[in-house]
């Protein structure tokens, strides 16, 4: 189901990694398997590596690929604090909020942080040291939503409600969530008609909205800001039609969506868990199931490489155990 | 004839280097002055709003340190320009060495603060060194500048008697 493309933030981000992680890049681009490159991961003392369709690549010393190469690449401390100052465009501070929630963000490309903690009056305040990067590449895959979309076309939008998608990390939620909302904002069908609704995005950590992915279509994005914030400035100033947000879950944020979709609001949004049980144990999540929030749930799964979606009446499927 | 052109060119040669090497002074006294302006205002917009540097920068302006192309490369450098261009060129903008290692010392930690409130305290920090070092030097600067216009003038007025 999912097929990779080209996010336009990744080559900043090449452009300020060391020249032999340019070059195993670069191998990977010659050995036509760029698309399935998902993660790079960068260790203190340890691996640099590759995530490739599932598969973690070492890089050599000399920027070449391989499951076990003789010498690998390794990068000490120092290098790795070297990056996170480029990627923070010299000013660590400036991105401290992102740092206190273990990431940084950039061209909608997120970078997962792991290193010595720093606690300031007893709250966690972002790192002394860094360790480890995890640079995800985020893919817009337009196909990703078709099967919802089609569910959309043959019952009707305002059957299928609010959507919220589940699954594990690592399967594809952003991704799935990205390509629902560029169809509903740039244009979908509901019983045969053609339609297309307002789309406020939600990215708290800058990493749903691509540019490529909302070329066209009726979208604005609020970025950078905590989620329940974000959800009452937009419903207040922006007056969409859907609210799409990523990794709901606590219950400020259920608070939020419920005081908007009061207001007539629908939501898509996704949580992590196994499938519409798992979630609605999270008090939030079974708040805004009981307040029929959301009526349709997608779950994801993987299969080896292959995606699949399987959509349920959150109505139905919930009342065995939500009630 | 000849020797009153003469006297009066090698007056005014001497009138001339007095205020060269016044204004050169004066110049460096100005970059000093800059310099502590640029991290009062690095300190005021991290604290106003966690400003990037690079941001900081690019609105920062300075008659001394535009002049000098300070500015220009800071503007146009990378992430850690501050530090790159002050260990490279320092000695062209600052006279001073104490103030100098200050001002790298500065440049080198500013941007890798964890958080604004660090980077607020360490431009408070710089601020007084700098400002404490500017206070024991400034009046001596001041007084070789105007003496070396002085003597410039002196000499100058000297030559013409003698000569003439």
């Amino acid at each position: 189901m999912f097929k990779t493309a080209y996010a336009s933030g990744f080559d900043n981000i090449l452009k300020q990694l060391p020249t032999v992680i340019c070059s195993a890049v670069g191998e990977l681009k010659k050995s036509g398997k760029f698309s399935g490159l998902s993660e790079i991961r960068l260790r203190a003392g340890m691996y640099q590596s590759l995530t490739v369709n599932g598969e973690n690549l070492i890089i050599s010393d000399d920027g070449k690929l391989g499951k076990n190469v003789l010498s690998p690449l390794i990068l000490d401390e120092k290098a790795i604090g070297d990056i996170v100052f480029k990627m923070c465009s010299g000013s660590v501070y400036s991105h401290a909020e992102e740092l206190k929630k273990g990431y940084i963000s950039q061209s909608g490309i997120r970078i997962g942080v792991c290193g010595k903690g720093l606690v300031k009056d007893g709250d966690p305040s972002g790192f002394l040291k860094y360790n480890s990067l995890n640079i995800r590449l985020p893919h817009h895959v337009a196909s990703a939503a078709d099967e919802l979309l089609r569910y959309i076309d043959k019952n009707g939008i305002e059957k299928v409600g609010g959507i919220l998608v589940v699954s594990p990390p690592g399967y594809g939620k952003t991704t799935f969530l990205r390509a629902l909302a560029s169809r509903l904002s740039g244009g979908f069908y509901s019983l045969g008609k053609f339609m297309a609704s307002r789309v406020c995005i939600v990215d708290e950590r800058e990493e749903i909205y691509l540019p490529e992915a909302f070329e066209k279509g009726f979208c604005d994005v609020i970025s950078a800001l905590p989620k329940a914030y974000s959800i009452e400035i937009c419903t207040r100033v922006m007056a969409p039609d859907y609210i799409v947000c990523d990794e709901i879950g606590s219950d400020e944020e259920a608070e939020a969506i419920c005081a908007s979709a009061t207001r007539g609001i629908t939501f898509a949004a996704t949580c992590h868990g196994n499938g519409i049980e798992d979630v609605s144990l999270k008090k939030g999540i079974r708040s805004l199931f009981e307040r029929k929030i959301f009526n349709t749930v997608c779950e994801l799964s993987l299969n080896g490489r292959e995606h699949t979606c399987i959509i349920k009446n959150a109505e139905r499927e919930g009342s065995i155990r939500i009630c | 004839m000849l020797r009153i052109i003469g006297a009066l060119v090698l007056s005014a040669a001497a009138c001339l280097y007095g205020f060269f090497i016044s204004t050169g002074i004066k110049r460096k006294i100005a970059a000093e002055d800059g310099f502590l302006m640029l991290i009062t205002y690095i300190k005021i917009m991290i604290s106003a709003g966690n400003m990037p540097l690079n941001k900081i920068y690019s609105s920062f302006s300075d008659g001394e340190l535009e002049r000098n192309g300070f500015l220009n490369d800071l503007r146009n450098g990378g992430c850690n320009a501050f530090y790159e261009i002050m260990t490279k060129k320092g000695t062209e903008y600052i006279a001073d060495r104490e103030i100098r290692e200050l001002i790298v010392s500065f440049s080198g930690q500013i941007g890798a603060c964890p958080l604004a409130s660090d980077g607020v305290r360490l431009c408070e920090k710089y601020i007084s060194l700098v400002e404490n070092r500017i206070s024991g030097i400034r009046e001596n600067d001041k007084t070789r500048a105007l003496l070396s216009k002085k003597l410039g003038i002196i000499a100058g007025a000297f030559i013409l008697v003698m000569f003439i």
